[in-house]
């Protein structure tokens, strides 16, 4: 008895020290290594389509309420034409960060997925998650896609010289605008907000007679460094052909003068605007326009002047398209302005790599998946449906290229279904009742948008991953605090950040990406 | 062959018991020593093509980053601490509170206090972040609105590195010592009445009685629980630092944990290998100190050592 209860003992403990053991954090699964099954079964007679398939893709977003209806319709003209259906499925905004590495890895069979520049293209294209497109399969299996797409956006797409993603082709500005509350600027006497001087009076108003309302409610993951890059692309443009271009990824916190024929890279704490940047964030956040916990906000800018709790928000010209419409019917009393908040310094033309769509590389069917998107892509009626739903049930059509939405879009929205990826400005419709001044913003950027020659650089981290990590993490924490105006010394503080910038090995960082600066100017000429 | 005929039989008379274990046995080599072999992935640069064991061999270099920017130490050690302080403000409230149940009379009291005390247990960290930010924030958060009516000068809790360890100690109470409290119960029940009704006649008051019999009674349960704790004293609560600090960097000095750095570095890399290598750098440890906590139970208290 006393052994059996000494062995049942031992058993126990083994077993519960060694799942306290393995249990600590472990990301390893059980992943099967089964050969991918060999890709390029493909004869080069032309499309085989006599097998039915049926092909996963995966969306970013909520699912929308009638996505099914309208993906009935797709299945039913791509049963048609290419003999295959789409299941779609979503990932929300709040898990993709998440999940998105994790179905690569899961051994799941799905086909095809949204990808982007912000969404994980360059990662898991070196991870080899994605299937090559190359021109010859483009041009089999995607003739529409291939006749229409801008060479810009093929070369774009490269990574290592192979394209893995479809992407979008459609071509867009992005800039800052204020969205106000027109009510308020006519209470305190504001007229517009077209330069830095007029929201510093009308922030001040605020502060001065709106106890209860934080002025701009900005700290978020989402927006913690909106106002410090705007200011940083003002002071920045204002040296003209010396303007500084912040290398991508932007958290690697490295930066070029555009007009140095040597291209030299170095820190955005090395170059002379840093600190006039950032006593001017700090002039900001020490008078009170946003909160003194602004750094642990969770709520972002956006939401906050939707809930009322703040007078003004900062946002990208395609996030005010939408809030306008919902506000004008939600708050028509708040009578809300828009105001450019570019200051002079140039729009941005979007690389196209903003939105695109990607084959997983273990797909069973990448041929066909192909070929569906090219139908998603490029055929009016798919595309239609897919971005902006069902015509006479979501929207109706104004002329070719408008729309008016219905009372059901609420349903399906327009524009708003993860469809980005194969956005085309062939067929591409504008929604009616937009921002009554939208069309003079956009002519007054379209006089100067540029669109960054180091927009489409892509940083290959693979040698430098622990430095990349290292520089993350003070991105995160120092870095931040810095964006969002939090220091009692400038200097002092910008000095530790450099310290602790070299400690994390930014100097190994800075040189591969010399190298790579360099190589990059020399395949991609200044025009 | 002697030993193996005894393990046979014993399988046999105590079938029932052998039983019993199975499925915990099973859930353990499932979850717990299959995926063991995804530990690889810490010496590997990982990509699907080749998955966990095809991915070609990088030796330690997914360690490195831990290690370059000289954090390593102050968030290892911070990890220690709060655990520790965890551990042991837990374990003294826990048994403080349990032995306060014990002696209650009243059944529905007692019923009932259990019940609220672990409710919180059941609430999400992210909630709980909530409860703290809109006690804390500076401009419209309770305490700040409560020292306002009063006249007071308003506190900025967020920027104050020295207050964070005391509201994490205080949270970490208000959703653990329930928890612990009805395990320690469940224990005191156990202590053999006669022995109180002895004591009773013997002229005892009740602090003897706690002294002499309960503490002595439950202390076997308070050095395996202390024992389970050690194996996961290296592990931050994730949810807990990230969730309640709200990641803020202004008192990150004294709130960063392995796992909230580790998480903040590898957000935007998404590298598979270096995070389990944070997670192996976790769990030798553990493995290590529960090698020693073991140990000194042992030398102590031979029949309490877990093994």
């Amino acid at each position: 008895m006393k052994k059996t209860a000494k062995l049942l003992a031992l058993v126990l403990a083994l077993v519960l020290v060694l799942s306290a053991f393995s249990a600590c954090g472990q990301t390893g699964s059980s992943g099967s290594t089964a050969a991918p099954s060999s890709a390029g079964s493909g004869t080069a007679s032309g499309p085989d389509i006599s097998k039915e398939v049926t092909l996963t893709m995966y969306l970013i977003g909520d699912r929308p309420v009638d996505n099914d209806l309208v993906f009935e319709k797709i299945n039913e003209r791509l049963k048609e034409e290419i003999n295959a259906t789409i299941d779609v499925k979503f990932m929300s905004w709040s898990e993709y960060e998440q999940k998105y590495p994790l179905i690569f890895a899961s051994g799941e069979d799905w086909d095809i997925i949204f990808t982007a520049d912000w969404c994980f293209y360059n990662a898991q294209a070196t991870k080899q998650g994605f299937w090559e497109i190359t021109q010859e399969a483009l041009e089999t299996y995607a003739p529409m896609s291939a006749e229409t797409m801008y060479p810009e956006a093929w070369e774009q797409a490269k990574v290592d010289g192979k394209v893995y993603m479809l992407p979008m082709n459609y071509q867009e500005l992005t800039a800052y605008v204020w969205m106000a509350r027109g009510d308020l600027m006519e209470k305190y006497g504001i007229e517009s907000l077209d330069t830095f001087e007029d929201v510093e009076a009308y922030l001040q108003a605020i502060v001065d007679n709106e106890p209860s309302m934080i002025p701009l409610d900005v700290g978020s993951d989402y927006d913690r460094q909106f106002v410090f890059d705007l200011m940083w692309n003002v002071e920045s443009n204002a040296r003209g052909d010396d303007r500084y271009a912040v290398l991508p990824p932007s958290n690697m916190i490295t930066c070029v003068c555009e007009s140095d024929p040597e291209a030299k890279v170095m820190s955005t704490l090395d170059t002379d605007i840093f600190l006039d940047v950032l006593n001017h964030v700090k002039d900001w956040k020490d008078r009170g326009f946003w909160s003194k916990n602004a750094v642990v906000n969770t709520q972002n800018n956006t939401e906050s002047f939707q809930a009322g709790k703040s007078a003004l928000a900062l946002m990208n010209i395609n996030t005010a398209k939408s809030l306008y419409a919902t506000l004008q019917a939600e708050h028509p009393e708040w009578d809300v302005q828009v105001f450019d908040a570019m200051n002079g310094a140039p729009a941005t033309i979007q690389s196209y790599l903003a939105n695109g769509m990607s084959i997983f590389s273990k797909s069973k069917n990448p041929e066909r998946a192909l070929m569906a998107l090219d139908y998603l892509r490029n055929d009016q009626i798919c595309n239609d449906l897919f971005c902006y739903g069902i015509e006479g049930v979501h929207w109706e059509a104004v002329g070719d290229h408008g729309l008016k939405s219905l009372p059901d879009s609420t349903n399906y929205a327009y524009d708003s279904n993860c469809n980005w990826g194969v956005r085309n400005d062939a067929t591409w419709r504008t929604v009616e009742g937009g921002i009554p001044n939208q069309d003079e913003l956009v002519e007054n950027w379209k006089t100067n948008a540029r669109s960054g020659h180091y927009l489409t650089f892509v940083f290959d981290d693979s040698e430098v991953k622990n430095e990349v990590a290292a520089v993350s993490e003070i991105y995160n924490s120092d870095y931040k605090l810095l964006q969002l105006g939090f220091t009692d010394d400038p200097e002092g503080d910008m000095q530790k950040l450099r310290d602790k910038l070299q400690a994390a090995g930014v100097e190994k960082l800075q040189e591969a990406f010399q190298a790579q600066v360099l190589a990059f100017n020399e395949s991609h000429p200044a025009e | 062959m002697k030993r193996q005929n005894a393990l046979l039989r014993d399988l046999r008379e105590n079938r029932v018991k052998w039983l019993m274990l199975l499925p915990a046995a099973i859930v353990v080599i499932l979850m717990c020593y299959i995926p063991m072999g995804g530990i690889v992935l810490a010496f590997k640069e990982y990509n699907y093509h080749d998955g966990i064991f095809g991915s070609p061999w990088v030796a330690f270099e997914n360690f490195e980053y831990f290690f370059q920017s000289g954090k390593a130490w102050s968030v290892t050690r911070n990890t220690i601490l709060y655990n520790l302080a965890f551990l042991l403000v837990n374990t003294f409230l826990q048994i403080t509170c349990a032995i306060l149940l014990s002696e209650l009379a009243g059944k529905w009291f007692k019923r009932i206090t259990q019940s609220v005390m672990f409710f919180p247990y059941f609430i999400s960290w992210v909630v709980v972040g909530a409860f703290i930010y809109n006690m804390f924030n500076y401009e419209f958060g309770a305490v700040n609105t409560f020292l306002e009516s009063l006249g007071l000068n308003p506190v900025d809790v967020y920027s104050n590195k020295a207050v964070w360890p005391f509201i994490l100690i205080g949270v970490s109470a208000f959703k653990n010592v329930g928890y612990g409290t009805v395990m320690y119960l469940a224990s005191i029940m156990n202590i053999d009445g006669q022995l109180y009704e002895a004591a009773d006649l013997d002229g005892a008051n009740m602090w003897q009685k706690i002294r002499y019999i309960t503490l002595p009674g439950i202390r076997p349960t308070i050095v395996i629980l202390f024992l389970l704790a050690i194996g996961t004293i290296m592990k931050g609560d994730f949810q807990m630092f990230w969730q309640v600090t709200g990641n803020n960097p202004m008192v990150l000095e004294v709130t960063d944990v392995i796992d909230t750095y580790v998480t903040r570095s590898l957000l935007q890399l998404q590298e598979f290998g270096m995070t389990s290598a944070a997670g192996l750098y976790q769990s030798v440890f553990s493995f290590l100190l529960v090698l020693l906590a073991n140990k000194l139970v042992k030398k102590v208290e031979p029949d309490y050592a877990l093994f």
